[in-house]
């Protein structure tokens, strides 16, 4: 058979990653804090061989290098509820993986606090502060202040005698690349294995509490992507069939 | 067959949960001391298909990696314990809480449950129950010759028994706090159950130690945002549709396939 099928096939094989990609940006267009990934690239890679240099196939690369964990802004929801956060910028919140317990980091702001007083991401992350998970008194009234503190109320006291009981680690990621976990934590791209910090870039840190970040996938872009991704894979398959319709007029001809 | 359909399938699944976590909601818009619900997502393990920083040959790295999402989940749902509109009721045996804390009952397997729901009765033989025929913790018997009821912001509970001669203290309610609300887990009823992670009850007096004052004559409404479920469910179906399109494109592209080879 012509060799030009393979070549074919290899761009149905390379898109097929592109939309499990997509399909999982569309999947979670309601998980709190979550963050697009970008287009995967694709290298054009010379099949050497007889004949002329005609044969190049998309080799996967990996993703774009700035767009691993698309960190753009997601739907501003305000739910008045105290231990709700919002990530303000490009700021990231440092969390201990409940996978591996190494450092990492989130968008997720839906916190609580779990009965042994540890907070939480909604996802059963432990939020960090600078030196460790932050633990806050129990049954005490828990309220976060723009720059990440933590403040603790005892209950019943009179209103605004507040304790700070310990900071949010936060950092800015304008600056920083960010990569993906295989738990969908981030990591500062270029480390090796998990658990690396970076250095908070120049823009200040902030949260914003009482709302929610929602999912900044965009599904009108997602779903006209989609729809290239269809017609691209037809495309290739009709010339497969072309190529299975030259084949057979040859041995007609021949035969 | 084709990974992205199997993605989309679980979008679909979680969508469908949300559905009927929002549905609840609304079905309990006038359930009194009901507390909303809320789905929380969940994005699942990434594959990893090339490792950032792995060799591509002897000297050199791949600058990027690829890891591919599998999908999406619903972790479970978190109670939001936040305070319902007051209604005033103008019934005596009706209380509300203005703040945190739960009325403790006893069950009829002699457990202990907690409520939001102060709708109180009388029981035939004078105690005060919920509107379930449960009794409060501690019991409260009301004489049967009282007059009136009355029950303070603190909690006491004083009948007047003999037209003019003073009202007469019969009783205590207490309200039990918890350190972690959403850890409660409901039993349904407008009942909630302890668990390992809402922490034991903390027994106290209304108005004193963070325990919210009480309010007689009041009932507290249900938690639900109609506008705001609205617009949840809105945006649950819409994201259903989003999903199910992408599996019939996957599916479309088989068609295809299958048609023309």
């Amino acid at each position: 058979m012509d060799r030009l099928a393979y070549t074919a096939l290899s761009a149905t094989i390379s898109s097929a990653k592109q939309r499990v990609q997509l399909a999982n940006n569309l999947a979670n267009l309601n998980t709190i804090g979550f963050k697009m990934t970008g287009d995967i690239q694709h290298t054009a890679d010379k099949i050497d061989g007889l004949g002329f240099a005609t044969r190049y196939q998309p080799i996967v690369a990996g993703q774009e290098k700035t767009s691993a964990v698309d960190l753009s802004a997601g739907a501003y929801m305000s739910t008045g509820n105290d231990m709700d956060i919002t990530m303000t910028g490009a700021t990231v919140l440092g969390v201990q993986s409940k996978v591996d317990q190494t450092l990492g980091f989130t968008r997720r702001g839906d916190l609580h606090v779990s009965a042994a007083g540890l907070l939480e991401t909604g996802d059963g992350h432990l939020v960090m502060g600078e030196s460790g998970p932050v633990t806050v008194p129990l049954g005490q009234l828990i309220t976060f202040g723009k720059d990440g503190s933590i403040y603790a109320q005892e209950p019943g006291s009179q209103a605004g005698v507040q304790t700070k009981v310990g900071e949010l680690l936060l950092r800015d990621a304008s600056q920083t690349v960010l990569n993906r976990r295989e738990d969908g934590l981030f990591k500062p791209a270029g480390t090796v294995g998990n658990g690396a910090d970076f250095a908070s870039g120049p823009v200040p840190t902030g949260i914003q509490p009482g709302s929610l970040e929602g999912s900044n996938v965009n599904p009108i872009v997602s779903l006209v992507k989609m729809m290239d991704f269809s017609r691209s894979f037809e495309m290739q398959i009709k010339m497969i069939s072309e190529i299975n319709n030259l084949d057979e007029k040859g041995s007609e001809l021949i035969a | 067959m084709d990974a992205s359909m199997w993605v989309a399938k679980t979008g679909l699944t979680a969508q469908s949960t949300r559905l009927s976590v929002i549905s609840n909601n609304l079905a309990n818009v006038s359930t009194v001391g009901f507390k909303k619900d809320r789905a929380i997502f969940e994005d699942l393990i990434y594959q990893n298909i090339t490792q950032p920083g792995g060799q591509t040959d002897a000297t050199s790295e791949a600058p990027t990696g690829l890891m591919l999402g599998t999908g999406t989940r619903v972790v479970g749902t978190e109670k939001l314990h936040m305070q319902g509109s007051m209604m005033s009721t103008e019934n005596a045996l009706d209380v509300a809480i203005a703040g945190d804390g739960y009325f403790a009952i006893e069950q009829g397997d002699g457990s202990t449950a907690y409520t939001r729901d102060g709708s109180f009765k009388l029981s035939a033989d004078g105690q005060m129950v919920t509107s379930g025929g449960q009794v409060l913790i501690p019991a409260i018997l009301i004489p049967a010759d009282a007059s009136s009821v009355t029950i303070g912001r603190d909690g006491t509970v004083t009948a007047e028994l003999q037209p003019g001669a003073g009202a007469v203290q019969v009783g205590q309610l207490e309200a039990s706090r918890f350190v972690n609300n959403s850890g409660l887990q409901p039993i349904g009823r407008n009942l909630y159950k302890t668990t390992t992670a809402s922490g034991e009850a903390v027994v106290g007096i209304p108005g004193e130690a963070g325990v919210g004052s009480l309010m007689q004559g009041t009932l507290e409404a249900s938690n639900v945002n109609v506008v705001e479920e609205m617009v949840n469910m809105i945006e649950a179906q819409r994201a259903y549709e989003i999903n199910s399109k992408a599996i019939s494109a996957a599916d479309g592209m088989l068609r295809f396939l299958n048609n023309n080879l």
